[in-house]
């Protein structure tokens, strides 16, 4: 089952093909269409000097190959310009909203994927039962649900009418006062347990309650749709039933070599899952205000921060392709007849 | 014994499909919802009761924020204009994004895809990595970024989302297109003398295709999700569009106060989008032959 | 010889969501111990279904609407669960048509007949390991240790035949059903196979039931027949016989279809008609709206009708 060191190899070159490619599109969107890029750089309240200065940034009087050189070259150094809401070298306050963003994607998306895979297969084994018509229609539901609007609506029943989960912010700042909460690595919750403060962890995991159930929705009805459908091909195999004819126990067939098989291809998707939460990230941040890339990239959307929402959009492009590569090489693993 | 490869009749049997649909109740309901979203989609500036309130035109500031009531059912905005009105007419909109978004996409991925698999090789590998590339940014957020430089607009939402779908197409014409030029019907138009082009338009397309429009059929749903999303977060239509990203986006003020602002059009949204679901479900199980026959595994 | 399993009455319906099929319609035969008996027909006659049944292995949509599998002694299709899952597996089993598609693509050869060895034979790991090469080694597999760690994929259709020909008599069982096992392999690994399996028959003392649409596989390795028509098993006897002095109409324009070299006139002689409707039900003989020799009571009311060793399901030879 090992997979080759040229694989790795050839999967880690191609992540940097990759990540080049999302900085040539970037560069197309912020330099080439539209018409006068220094104004989307210096912000719209610039003033004249401002803008001038922009144009020599942003070598726009050279020819456009030039211009990527230095695009590029500006993000590797990590000029990746300034936020004129926050007035921040944009790179600096991306690092600074990405832990929160982490815990609460990293979070929903496994559950989405265990609870998913689950109802699937139970979904599956117990075909066109009344367990499977429900499971499927319930999924149906949860993978059509605008997540916007199902944010605004559990933050307005739960959050605010029924005051049941507190709604906004990662964590009580007065309780983190009192009980001497520090951010080291700026993970609340592993913070909170490595400090041992139970009542931060517990109110860090309160705020997190609404916003992980609202984003996992979507990618759980995908995962159970999906899990549901290959299982339920994969019970037609003929490989199914011969282990059934050389007299395998029922359970055996299912959890070894039916599960085995229907998780390869699901996880081949699991990628796709992971962007789909993080695109939901963004809309759930906005409305639930946590401060995460999300939330971050809403707000510049909101107050046209072009600096802001790109650099956002391609940092989050960029741990896409880091997960999409992780996703492809434990699929690699898994099923032997990829690896090429 | 398994039946050769044969060409797929372009001429789907209806009948037989409707037939379908009515021994399974779930799925009845989701053509009927897709039906009545493309009807009502269509015929909505005609059917409106308060149009000037639905354009945006007309307001009175002494009907606001009423809630749901005979008069007004789905209750009554900021600016007092009838909220049912402004979700029938915002249908329309989403009609015509949806369609927008999916036929151009379409045409896009479907000539470079159609390319790249007919005439393989280099050409085809460049062309399949270009898409790759698109697809490197997670769904959405390329459209999102598009979106911002574009500016709000009908026009420029379809186009923001167009160029983040095509590699989709691009990449499943591709595959479907390299499964169909090596089938057997190809060999022999190949035998009989027929040229590159001719092969590539009178065999190869038609049956490349099916596979692709049922994708296009499904993903209506998720288009017009992708567009609301889009006018949510400010990058979409402009007001006042009453499309029904933007009308969530405009009640998320008042939402404790006056929900129904907010909570309608979402409604419709769900719906509409469980009904393509619910469709493209009954689609992919009829075009299946597999699973017709099953009555159980283990 | 000594009757080992027979079948007697059977009918068996699939529902599907196009409707009920027949896929058998009347089914009789007898499998002595150490016999080989080959099951011949048309695609579409029914012969997989009898087979898959005889191995309890039919799928959860097909319905037994009459009849009896014996097997010493023992209904099969009305064993309780534990009897049957004594009997499956371990006493029959059964080799299928598709090598390829028999394995799970994820799971090594090795994995797979180790844990047939484990659940059935209830040995340790180490054991079946032993057992799992010894019998790999039986089937004359070339590069055993490989082959244990290889995946179904990394592996040529004949040796993966063999590899389920392996795990079918790893519980030294007493009756392989063989679906069709060489129809698609090469010609020359279908010599090999059919070879194999006539030594392991005639090593192990198995009773083997091979189903095949090719009467030449019949000749050369089984020595009673069966030939069955839409559903219908309309005669049996010895291979020889059967082929020497056929009974049923059926069977005399399934010889006379076989094209022959020796022929002076190379004149295809094909069956006039069309293959019958899986979902009409059929009171009589399925074969009588394109039987020559048929008469009224044909469609309707039809016996089997013994004549010595033989049996066939026609009216011809009725008295």
């Amino acid at each position: 089952m090992p997979i080759s060191r040229g694989y790795l190899v050839k999967r880690i070159v191609m992540l940097f093909l990759v990540v080049f490619g999302v900085l040539v599109i970037a560069f197309i969107i912020t330099r080439v269409i539209p018409a006068r890029p220094e104004l989307l750089w210096a912000g719209p309240h610039a003033k004249a000097e401002q803008i001038e200065r922009a144009r020599q940034d942003l070598h726009l009087d050279k020819p456009i190959y030039i211009q990527l050189y230095y695009y590029l070259a500006d993000f590797l150094r990590g000029n990746w310009g300034v936020s004129w809401r926050t007035r921040q070298p944009v790179l600096l306050d991306i690092i600074s909203c990405l832990p929160a963003t982490l815990e609460l994607t990293i979070t929903a998306f496994l559950l989405a994927f265990v609870i998913g895979v689950f109802l699937g297969l139970v979904a599956a084994v117990n075909y066109n039962k009344f367990i499977d018509k429900a499971i499927s229609l319930i999924s149906t539901v949860m993978a059509s649900t605008p997540v916007f609007w199902l944010a605004l609506i559990l933050q307005t029943v739960f959050g605010i009418w029924l005051q049941v989960l507190p709604a906004g912010m990662r964590v009580d700042l007065s309780l983190a006062i009192k009980t001497g909460f520090k951010p080291i690595t700026n993970f609340y919750l592993l913070d909170a347990l490595l400090q041992l403060n139970m009542p931060v962890f517990l109110d860090v995991v309160k705020r997190m309650v609404l916003p992980v159930i609202t984003l996992m929705m979507y990618p759980l009805g995908l995962t159970i749709r999906m899990t549901r459908s290959l299982a339920v091909e994969a019970l037609q195999e003929l490989y199914v039933k011969a282990l059934e004819v050389w007299g395998l126990p029922k359970k055996l067939v299912l959890y070894r070599y039916v599960l085995k098989n229907v998780i390869a291809p699901v996880i081949a998707s699991l990628g796709l899952s992971f962007g789909y939460t993080i695109t939901g990230a963004l809309m759930v941040e906005l409305v639930f205000v946590y401060p995460g890339i999300g939330y971050y990239i809403g707000m510049a959307l909101l107050s046209f921060d072009y600096p802001a929402i790109l650099g956002g959009i391609v940092f989050v492009a960029i741990i896409y392709s880091v997960a999409n590569l992780v996703v492809d090489i434990i699929h690699a693993w898994i099923d032997p007849r990829v690896r090429f | 014994m398994d039946r050769p490869q044969g060409e797929i009749l372009v001429t789907l049997p209806l009948h037989d499909f409707f037939k379908f649909l009515t021994r399974r109740s779930l799925y009845m309901a989701g053509f009927i919802i897709v039906i009545m979203f493309v009807v009502i989609g269509c015929i909505a500036p005609y059917i409106l009761t308060r149009p000037e309130e639905a354009w945006g035109t007309a307001y009175d500031l002494r009907k606001a924020f009423q809630p749901p009531s005979l008069d007004h059912p789905f209750g009554t905005d900021a600016y007092g204009r009838d909220m049912l009105n402004r979700v029938i007419l915002g249908s329309r909109y989403s009609l015509i994004i949806a369609i927008g978004v999916v036929g151009l996409s379409l045409v896009i991925g479907v000539v470079i895809g159609l390319v790249a698999g007919y005439l393989g090789g280099a050409i085809g590998t460049t062309l399949m990595r270009l898409a790759d590339m698109f697809l490197a940014y997670p769904p959405l957020l390329l459209a999102v970024a598009l979106a911002a430089i574009l500016g709000r607009g009908v026009l420029t939402t379809i186009i923001a989302l167009a160029v983040s779908w095509w590699p989709w197409y691009a990449r499943l014409m591709y595959v479907t297109v390299n499964s169909v030029k090596v089938a057997p019907y190809v060999e022999a138009a190949k035998a009989i003398g027929l040229g590159r082009a001719a092969i590539m338009f009178r065999h190869v397309l038609p049956n490349s295709l099916i596979p692709v429009l049922t994708q296009a059929m499904l993903d209506m749903g998720s288009a017009i999700l992708e567009a609301a999303a889009l006018s949510f977060l400010g990058v979409g239509v402009p007001p006042p569009i009453p499309e029904w990203g933007r009308l969530i986006s405009e009640g998320w003020v008042y939402i404790s106060k006056a929900y129904w602002i907010s909570f309608f059009p979402g409604l419709a949204l769900l719906i509409t989008a469980i009904g393509f679901n619910l469709f493209g479900d009954a689609v992919k199980e009829y075009l299946n032959p597999r699973l017709r026959n099953i009555g159980g595994g283990l | 010889m000594s009757i080992l399993l027979s079948v007697h009455n059977l009918a068996i319906d699939y529902y599907t969501l196009n409707g009920i099929i027949h896929a058998v319609r009347r089914a009789e035969l007898e499998l002595c111990n150490g016999e080989t008996l080959c099951i011949v027909g048309e695609s579409g006659s029914g012969k997989s279904t009898l087979g898959v049944a005889i191995a309890l292995a039919l799928p959860l949509n097909a319905i037994v609407k009459s009849g009896s599998i014996i097997y010493n002694g023992i209904d099969l299709l009305k064993a309780n669960r534990n009897t049957v899952e004594r009997i499956r597996g371990r006493e029959i089993t059964m080799v299928f048509q598709d090598p390829l598609a028999t394995f799970s693509p994820l799971h090594t050869i090795g994995e797979v007949l180790e844990d047939i060895a484990i659940s059935k034979l209830g040995v340790t790991k180490r054991e079946a390991k032993k057992i799992v090469s010894e019998v790999l080694k039986k089937v004359r597999m070339p590069d055993v240790d490989r082959v244990l760690k290889s995946y179904p994929h990394e592996l040529s259709g004949g040796m993966l035949q063999r590899v389920a020909i392996a795990a079918a008599i790893l519980t030294k069982p007493r009756v392989i059903v063989a679906d069709e096992p060489t129809s698609m392999l090469d010609v020359t690994i279908q010599v090999q196979i059919l070879s194999l399996l006539e030594d392991i028959v005639r090593s192990d003392g198995v009773s083997l039931v091979m189903i095949t649409h090719h009467l030449g596989v019949a000749q050369r390795i089984c020595e009673k027949t069966v030939v069955m028509y839409a559903g219908v098993v309309v005669e049996e006897g010895s291979t020889v016989d059967l082929v020497n002095t056929p009974l049923h109409p059926y069977t005399k324009s399934l010889l006379k279809a076989i094209p022959r070299e020796s022929h002076k006139k190379a004149r295809v002689v094909h069956i006039p008609g069309d293959p019958l409707d899986p979902r009409l039900e059929v009171l009589g003989c399925p074969f009588a709206t394109r039987c020559p020799h048929a008469s009224n009571k044909c469609f309707n009311d039809v016996k089997y009708i013994e004549i010595g060793n033989r049996r066939v399901y026609c009216n011809i030879y009725s008295r």
